[in-house]
C-alpha cells in the first residue's frame, strides 16, 4: 500500500525548477524518488551519487540504465534512446565536455545525497555545464540527512525551493500512527557495576570535550 | 545532554580537524575509544568487557611513554584502576571465597528469554532480531547457538543457504557437515571457561594484562566456521530466527516477519519499522518487542539524531528561494585537460571561469594553455608532491614536458587555509631540498597555488600574458614518459642523485657497459664522492 505523504511530496517537486527534498530519515526517501522517476516523462533524466545498493532497490521497480561501467559508444548510443540513465559524476562530466551528450538534452538532473558530495563536485559540474548550455532542465535533489546539509549545498546548486517531510509533520505522522498488533516495550535491567562503569566511561567523554572545548576557546550553549 | 555536546563537536570539528593542535587529535581520538568501550559494555557480557577493557589497557600501555599518551585521557588516569576493578567485580564474585561469576548480556539475555517465550507460547512464524552494529549482531548469533544448540534443525538452515551460495559448493559443503557431524555428537553443549584465577588473583598489580581465554562456541558452530558458513537464520523446528544489522532492515520486512525483536534505539529503524506498519495495515499480525535501556549509549544516540534532525528540518522554514545566476559565457579561450584530472575541481573553476574545457588522454602534464604551454599539477593536500618527488616520478614528469614545450609549469595546490609549507609538521622534511635539486635541472616555473580556484585565476592570467593561440588536439605532444627498465634499476643504486641518474644513463647504454667504467670515467661524469660509491658498490 503506497502512504498518501509519499505522493504529496513528490507533486511539490514540480513547482520550481531547482528543488531539494528534504526528509526525516528512514521514512522512505527512495520510495518518493522512485515515485518521482516513475511521474517522468520521455528524454535524458541522468541519476547522480546512488550507492549500487540504491540502484538496485531502485531497478525493482524501474528500468533504470546503470552506464558507469559500459564502453563509450553504449554510452552515446544509450543516452540517445534516453529514459532514466545512471551515470557517475566524473563520467558524465567528461562525456558532456565531449560532446557525447549536449548538455540541453538533459531534461532531468536527480542528485541523491548531496549532503555527500564534496565542494565543487562532479554534479556542480555538469549543471554548470547545463547552465552554459542554457539547458531548460530541472535540478532535483534528495536528502535524508538535513543535519549534515550545508548552506554551501543549497547555495551551490541555487535551490529555490525546500521541500520538508518531517515526522513531526502532522500530514505524515498521522499516516504512520498505526501500531504494530502487540507492542512490548522492556527495559533492560543492568546491575548497578554496569551502570556505574558507564556513567564512568560518560563522565570521561565530557571530560575529554571540556578540554578540547579549553584548548580551541569554543563556547558552547 | 551528550547530545549537545555530540553536535557542538561536530560543528566545530567539521573539515577543521586536520589544524588542530596535536593535543586535540589526541582527545578526540580518546572519545572514539571512549564510544567504542561504551559500545563494547552495552553488548558483551562481563568477561569478554573484561577481557576488551585489559587488553585496550594494554595497548595504552604501550603508549604510555609516547608523547601521545602523555598528553591523552589516559595518562596518569586514577579512573583506569577503578574502571578495572569494576570490571572486575561483574566477572569475579567476593563471598567466603572467590567465585568465578559471569554475567551474561543483559541485552542478549532478555532477547535470548523472549525468542524463547515467543516460540514456547505463541504460533511459530518468522522472528527478526535487530541488533545495533555488525559485531553485536555476529555475537548475538554466537550467543543463540549456544543457547539454542541442541534445538537448531542445521540440515534446514543449510537448505535455506541452498538460495544463497552457488549450489555445487553447497552440496560438496554439505556433504562434509553430515561427514563430520557424523563423528561428532554434535548435540552436546560445550560451553568452558577456563580462568587463570592465579594471574587473576593479583588485584593490586595494577594494569596488569590477563589472558582470559573463553570457550563458549561449539563444536557446531566452530566446524560451520571452519567451513566458511555463517548462520543467517537459525531454524528452530516450525519457526526462523534472522540477526540483522539495521541496513539490512528493509530487505528483511519484505520477508514480512510475524515477530520483531529490537535491540536498538536507531532512529532509522524505528520509522523504518512504522513505515512498515503503516504500509501493511492490513496484515496487523506482527509484534514488536523493544529492548530499551535508558540509561546507556545507544539511547543517547537517539536523542542525539532526534534532536539535530529536528533542528535542521525546522532551519528549512526559513529558507529563501535563490535567484538564479547567469554563468561566464564560454569564450574561445581553450584548455586541453588531462582525463585523469577530473578527479580535481579544477577543470571546474576553469569551466566557471569561461574557459573551455577540453577532456583527452595526456601522457605528458595534466594542463595544456596554449601550443606552448604546458603545467604539471601536484596537490600538497593529498601528498601527490611528496610521492611524486621521493619516487623521482615527478623528475621524470618535468624532463618529458620540458622536452615538449616551451614553457613548462609545475603547479602546488595547496589548501586554503594552510601554509605554503612542504616541511611537514615535525619541521624536518627532506621535500624542500629534493624539490629543490629536481628543479635546478629544468626551466620549470613554480606556480603556488591556495586552492583550485586559485589555480584557475592563475591559468587565465598566464593565457593574458601569453597571447599564444589555442591548443588543439594536433598540438599535445604524447611523447611516452614510461621510464625504461634500466633507469629503474640505475634509480635502486645507492647515493645517487637525480642528476647523475640522468649523466649516466645517457652516457651508458646498460648496466654491463656502466660496470665496466673506471672510476676516473665515472668521477669525470658525477664528481668524485658519488663516483667512489657507485664504483665500490658495482665491485662489491
Amino acid at each position: 500500500m503506497s502512504l498518501a505523504y509519499v505522493s504529496k511530496l513528490v507533486q511539490s517537486l514540480t513547482s520550481e525548477k531547482n528543488v531539494l527534498l528534504c526528509m526525516s530519515r528512514g521514512l522512505g526517501l527512495l520510495r518518493v524518488i522512485e515515485t518521482y522517476l516513475c511521474s517522468l516523462g520521455e528524454g535524458v533524466h541522468i541519476l547522480l551519487n546512488f550507492t549500487k545498493h540504491e540502484l538496485c532497490e531502485l531497478e525493482t521497480k524501474l528500468v533504470v540504465k546503470d552506464l558507469s561501467d559500459c564502453s563509450p559508444q553504449t554510452r552515446v548510443k544509450n543516452y540517445r534512446k534516453g529514459g532514466l540513465i545512471y551515470v557517475t559524476g566524473r563520467t558524465i562530466t567528461v562525456d558532456l565536455l565531449e560532446q557525447k551528450l549536449n548538455p540541453s538534452e538533459i531534461k532531468t538532473l536527480v542528485v541523491n545525497s548531496p549532503e555527500k558530495l564534496a565542494s565543487a563536485a562532479h554534479e556542480r559540474f555538469v549543471l554548470e555545464l547545463m547552465k552554459q548550455a542554457q539547458s531548460i532542465s530541472c535540478l532535483k535533489l534528495f536528502s535524508e540527512r538535513p543535519e549534515l546539509l550545508k548552506s554551501r549545498i543549497l547555495e551551490e546548486f541555487e535551490i529555490q525551493k525546500v521541500v520538508c517531510g518531517s515526522r513531526q509533520d502532522s500530514w505524515i505522522s498521522e499516516e504512520l500512527s498505526n501500531l504494530p498488533g502487540v507492542w512490548v516495550k522492556e527495559t533492560v535491567a543492568v546491575c548497578s557495576r554496569t551502570q556505574r562503569i558507564n556513567n564512568m566511561l560518560l563522565e570521561m567523554i565530557k571530560e575529554c570535550i571540556s578540554e578540547i572545548k579549553r584548548t580551541l576557546k569554543v563556547t558552547c550553549s | 545532554m551528550l547530545g549537545t555536546h555530540i553536535n557542538c563537536l561536530r560543528n566545530v570539528l567539521d573539515s577543521k580537524i586536520k589544524n588542530f593542535p596535536y593535543k586535540v587529535k589526541v582527545l578526540i581520538k580518546n572519545i572514539y575509544e571512549l564510544k567504542r568501550l561504551l559500545r563494547k559494555l552495552e553488548f558483551s557480557d562481563s568477561l569478554d568487557f573484561l577481557n576488551y577493557l585489559l587488553g585496550f589497557i594494554e595497548v595504552m600501555r604501550k603508549r604510555i611513554n609516547s608523547q601521545e599518551a602523555s598528553c591523552g585521557l589516559w595518562h596518569n588516569n586514577p579512573n583506569l584502576d577503578l574502571l578495572i576493578f569494576l570490571a572486575r567485580t561483574r566477572v569475579l564474585k567476593f563471598t567466603s571465597v572467590l567465585e568465578f561469576n559471569t554475567c551474561p548480556n543483559p541485552y542478549f539475555e532478555l532477547a535470548h528469554q523472549k525468542i524463547k517465550n515467543l516460540t514456547e507460547t505463541k504460533t511459530p512464524g518468522k522472528v527478526l532480531v535487530v541488533l545495533p552494529s555488525f559485531q553485536t549482531t555476529e555475537s548475538f548469533k554466537q550467543f543463540l547457538i549456544a543457547e539454542f544448540e541442541n534445538k537448531l534443525d542445521m540440515y534446514n538452515s543449510f537448505r535455506l543457504k541452498s538460495c544463497l551460495k552457488k549450489q555445487n559448493i553447497l552440496l560438496s559443503a554439505e556433504r562434509k557437515v553430515f561427514e563430520i557431524a557424523k563423528q561428532l555428537d554434535l548435540k552436546r553443549i560445550e560451553l568452558e571457561s577456563f580462568f587463570d584465577t592465579e594471574m587473576e588473583l593479583e588485584f593490586d598489580e595494577k594494569l596488569e594484562p590477563i589472558e582470559i581465554v573463553k570457550q563458549k562456541v561449539s563444536f557446531q558452530s566452530q566446524m560451520l566456521r571452519m567451513l566458511g558458513f555463517d548462520w543467517e537464520t537459525f531454524n528452530l523446528g516450525k519457526w526462523t530466527i534472522e540477526c540483522i544489522e539495521p541496513k539490512e532492515l528493509l530487505e528483511s520486512l519484505r520477508k514480512l516477519p510475524n515477530y520483531i525483536v529490537l535491540l536498538t534505539s536507531n532512529l532509522q529503524v524505528i520509522r523504518q519499522l512504522e513505515v512498515h506498519c503503516a504500509e501493511t495495515i492490513d496484515n496487523p499480525s506482527l509484534e514488536l518487542v523493544t529492548l530499551i535501556n535508558s540509561g546507556l549509549s545507544d539511547s543517547f544516540c537517539f536523542q542525539a539524531h532526534y534532536q539535530a534532525e529536528y533542528q535542521a528540518l525546522a532551519s528549512f522554514s526559513s529558507f529563501e528561494p535563490l535567484q538564479l545566476s547567469c554563468s561566464v559565457p564560454s569564450t574561445e579561450e581553450t584548455v586541453i585537460v588531462d582525463k585523469r584530472e577530473f578527479t580535481s575541481s579544477l577543470p571546474y573553476y576553469l569551466c566557471k571561469r569561461g574557459l573551455k574545457v577540453v577532456p583527452y588522454t595526456l601522457k605528458t602534464g595534466d594542463y595544456v594553455l596554449s601550443p606552448q604551454i604546458c603545467v604539471e599539477r601536484k596537490s600538497a593536500k593529498t601528498d601527490d608532491i611528496v610521492t611524486s618527488l621521493l619516487s623521482g616520478r615527478l623528475y621524470e614528469q618535468l624532463k618529458v614536458m620540458c622536452s615538449n614545450y616551451t614553457y613548462c609549469y609545475l603547479l602546488i595546490e595547496f589548501k586554503e587555509d594552510t601554509a605554503f609549507s612542504l616541511s611537514g609538521s615535525s619541521g624536518f622534511s627532506p621535500v624542500p631540498s629534493k624539490l629543490a635539486e629536481t628543479l635546478k635541472d629544468f626551466p620549470v616555473n613554480v606556480l603556488w597555488s591556495t586552492s583550485p580556484e586559485q589555480s584557475a585565476e592563475l591559468f587565465l592570467q598566464l593565457k593574458k600574458v601569453f597571447k599564444h593561440n589555442q591548443p588543439s588536439a594536433s598540438d599535445v605532444k604524447q611523447t611516452k614518459e614510461a621510464e625504461s627498465s634500466y633507469l629503474k634499476v640505475l634509480r635502486k643504486l645507492p647515493n645517487l642523485s637525480e642528476s647523475s641518474l640522468c649523466v649516466l644513463s645517457s652516457e651508458y647504454q646498460s648496466m654491463y657497459l656502466l660496470s665496466l667504467a673506471t672510476l676516473e670515467q665515472l668521477s669525470e661524469l658525477i664528481g668524485p664522492n658519488e663516483a667512489l660509491h657507485l664504483y665500490n658498490f658495482l665491485r662489491t
